[in-house]
């Protein structure tokens, strides 16, 4: 698997927001992230967050024999783990150097630094020694993964608590918690990882001595851009325990001691923050509530999801489940067989002297742990590593009881609650049920008005025509349309016959008027005529003028027989077109007159139509 | 059963002629409906999905989907779309590439591509313009800005900011001018003209996966109230 690849836009601005003092989460360079502590129900277990970084610590004990250099000193194993839980690019097999580093700058601050006293963790000098084993497993990385592993472990180690042992002679007795308390370590000081990592201001353009910026507590997107990374484990005492620098730009001796003092006060919050929830959870263990690790969702604003309660329920039915039984189980691991202890070990399951409130396990065929299989068998078995059991018979029937009991409660409880729900459905139907009411009053007003205005519709319909009259007057309409059209027709044929008429009119108008241009032409004449026969008779009195008068009188009363034959002709085709100017102005006023009447009548039918 | 929350491996009763979408899978002997990721049921007309946080994409034919390139061969490209394999774009799937004029891509560079082929056993494929007219189509290698982010959401809330229903956008641009491009396969790529402005953007976005428009609002108004 690979991570999700970086582009150069995140590497770009991650780098800018630094620079700018602005980083990608809003805090300032020295700020850490929000850290918290939560301890198991186990002692020894802890899972600390930074952010959104978790890691889970565990620690337990075993009794072993101590080395043949060291036989007075007990034994530590730590381990580290990174699946791919955390990180799609961590893989459980291969052991990349990112795991190895981590694994060995833990190992350098809380073991080689010898915070844990080991001495106290013999039992039998050369013989029995207690065997610690840290295990820390990374469950989520978004950055700084060594400090919150360190955290972890620091947690895990100041919480956990060993067995006490009493040795007589030969004879090495394991308390059980009820015989006496289990003590804590003896931790002479507590080592603490931070983490800070520095980036080069690259802005400036002179290659030596650029400035580089510190930033403590880098997130994911960071540690990509950083030049490097400096890791310093130290305890409150100021001592540092382990320090690790890696990254491609060194840092000078101040600044790496500048980073010491960052961290030297970051680490006595984180102590603080440890031992204030180690105080917290005896308290809580004190009062009978035995803590869970919560499952809680990683910092999500999860908004509104409806209503969830059914998957709330099955939720706390798998938790229930999963529940080991409350017994302090004395986890003696298989020892030599060389070595065998003639122990009155009596397989007591004893409660805490303490009130349970929550828990309440059914004897389900659980594969939780090895121990809860050895209860469920009637017949102890002596164990195969020569440890002995006693078999108690009046206890284990007493111990059936208080089970069947608390099953029963548990039934009862069940029942209850499902009661209870039944309850609540019916009294949500009566609820139901009178809203129902409610709806039906209203349908049936709408009912009622819906009625009325049916009503009306009826009504109204009925004042209009039927479908025959409708019909009726249609037709009508197309039989005075087409007498319409055929009046149109008429009057355009009547319009064509007239024209020629109005032509021949104005033609014989015209004539007319030539006519009479040429009677008045004639009386010019015949008036310079006279003038002439005038100056005539006037001048020649002569031989001519008998001949000259005789013709001059002749042409004169030529001249005036056209003359009259000129003005009766004139006369008669005025009269003549007088007549038919006449004529044909009657036959237009008549014509226009049965055409206004045919109009008329149009008009009027049409109106008729459009009324109906 | 519309709007409620399922958990994988439940059951749904739903008509066999339903269409689904992701989240939910038919089992082809049954004709039963199983819930494969756990969220939210929603149904619309004849369709039913889910509504969750899931972050993996599983790539589907003719998504658009912001990569980032991994690595670079002569001939194509190989690019991070956040599926269970790596995709391949070829370098002349862009918009007026020949063999003698490439487009000048390079490790780290955020593509805006469109899945081309996605089958069940095959790597993935993009492109980067539409092969048939030989248009980009708003696609291609997005140049490098400043002040831009981009960070990978679940896949629901790149969806509900793609749609036009969510308020989100239209809340971020009361505050001043921005634009972001963002990928069905979660990829979100946010530019701004302030920084801050951007970081906060880039902080809200993964936390609107559940929330009503009115709760989006005021989550925007609080993030960018300056």
């Amino acid at each position: 698997m690979r991570e999700p690849a970086f582009s150069k836009a995140e590497e770009n601005f991650a780098k800018c927001a630094i620079f700018e003092g602005n980083r990608l989460d809003g805090r300032s360079y020295l700020e850490m992230r929000k850290c918290s502590i939560e301890f198991g129900q186990e002692f020894g277990t802890c899972v600390a967050s930074i952010g959104n970084t978790r890691a889970l610590a565990h620690v337990s004990c075993s009794l072993d024999r101590p080395s043949e250099v060291r036989p007075s000193e007990g034994k530590i194993v730590f381990k580290v783990e990174l699946p791919p839980l955390a990180s799609p690019s961590f893989d459980l097999n291969k052991k990349s150097a990112f795991a190895i580093d981590l694994n060995r700058l833990l190992e350098k601050a809380i073991v080689q630094s010898r915070c844990i006293d080991i001495e106290e963790l013999c039992v039998r000098a050369g013989e029995q020694c207690w065997t610690l084993r840290v295990e820390v497993t990374a469950l989520n990385h978004e950055g700084n993964l060594s400090d919150a592993l360190c955290l972890a472990a620091m947690g895990a180690l100041m919480h956990f608590k060993r067995p006490e042992v009493t040795v007589d002679g030969h004879d090495v007795k394991i308390h059980t918690a009820d015989e006496k308390e289990p003590t804590r370590l003896t931790l002479h000081h507590k080592p603490f990882c931070v983490t800070i990592g520095y980036i080069e201001d690259d802005r400036t353009e002179s290659d030596g001595d650029r400035q580089k910026i510190l930033v403590l507590d880098p997130v994911r997107q960071e540690e990509q851009v950083l030049s490097g990374i400096i890791s310093i484990a130290i305890n409150k005492h100021r001592e540092i325990c382990a320090m690790r620098v890696s990254g491609n730009r060194e840092l000078d001796s101040s600044q790496i001691l500048s980073c010491t003092k960052i961290a030297a006060n970051k680490v006595k919050d984180l102590q603080e923050l440890i031992e204030t929830a180690i105080k917290k959870d005896d308290k809580q263990r004190k009062k009978g509530r035995i803590p869970r690790v919560n499952c809680t969702v990683m910092d999500s604003y999860l908004g509104d999801l409806g209503d969830i309660s059914d998957i709330l329920e099955q939720i706390n039915n798998i938790k229930m489940e999963a529940q080991p039984e409350v017994e302090i189980v004395n986890e003696v691991e298989p020892m030599n067989e060389d070595e065998e202890v003639h122990g009155d070990e009596e397989m007591v399951e004893s409660k805490p002297d303490v009130t349970e409130v929550e828990v309440i396990t059914p004897k389900t065929e659980s594969n939780w742990s090895e121990t809860e299989k050895w209860f469920d068998n009637s017949v102890m078995q002596a164990h195969g590593d020569g440890m002995q059991v006693r078999y108690d018979p009046g206890l284990t029937q007493m111990r059936r009881e208080r089970d069947a009991l608390q099953l029963e409660l548990k039934s009862r409880e069940t029942k209850e609650k499902e009661l209870v729900k039944r309850v609540r459905r019916l009294e949500k139907r009566l609820n139901d049920a009178i809203d129902q009411d409610q709806i039906v009053e209203k349908l049936k007003a709408q009912v009622a008005k819906r009625d009325k205005r049916f009503k009306d519709l009826n009504a109204y319909l009925k004042k209009l025509p039927t479908m025959d009259e409708f019909h009726q007057v249609t037709s009508e309409r197309d039989r005075l349309e087409c007498e319409n059209k055929e009046l149109t027709v008429n009057f355009r044929e009547i319009k064509e016959k007239l024209g020629p008429y109005i032509e021949k009119v104005q033609t014989m108008s015209t004539e007319k008027h030539q006519l009479e241009k040429e009677i008045r032409d004639l009386y010019q004449a015949k008036s310079e005529l006279e003038d002439k026969l005038c100056c005539t008779n006037v001048t020649s009195i002569d031989n001519k003028e008998n001949n000259s008068q005789e013709i001059l009188e002749e042409k004169i009363e030529q001249q005036r027989l056209i003359e009259t034959n000129l003005m009766a002709r004139l006369k008669r085709e005025r009269q003549e077109r007088h007549d038919e100017v006449q004529k044909y102005e009657s036959e237009i006023s008549q014509q226009s007159k049965s055409l206004q009447l045919m109009m008329d009548a149009l008009k009027e039918k049409n109106n008729e139509v459009e009324k109906n | 059963m519309a709007n409620t929350v399922q958990l994988p491996g439940t059951q749904l009763g739903l008509d066999e002629n339903i269409r689904i979408g992701p989240g939910l899978k038919r089992n082809h002997y049954d004709g039963s409906i199983h819930v494969t990721e756990s969220g939210i049921v929603k149904g619309m007309n004849n369709m039913a999905w889910m509504e969750g946080a899931r972050r993996r994409y599983i790539p589907v034919k003719g998504d658009l989907v912001l990569g980032v390139v991994t690595h670079k061969h002569p001939d194509y490209v190989r690019v991070d779309i956040n599926a269970p394999e790596l995709a391949t774009l070829s370098t002349l799937a862009f918009e007026s590439a020949t063999k003698r004029n490439k487009i000048a891509i390079n490790l780290g560079d955020l593509v805006f591509a469109k899945v081309s082929v996605a089958l069940p056993d095959l790597e993935p494929e993009v492109v980067c313009c539409n092969m048939r007219t030989g248009k980009a189509d708003g696609m291609g290698v997005i140049q490098p800005q400043s002040n831009s982010n981009s960070i990978v959401v679940n896949l629901q809330a790149a969806r509900m900011a793609l749609s036009p229903e969510c308020a989100f956008g239209k809340a971020i641009g009361k505050h001043g001018p921005f634009e972001w491009c963002i990928g069905v396969n979660g990829r979100v790529l946010i530019t701004t003209q302030k920084m801050k402005m951007t970081t906060q953007i880039c902080r809200i976005f993964p936390l609107i996966t559940f929330l009503t428009n009115n709760q989006i609002e005021g989550l925007v108004e609080t993030a960018l109230r300056q």
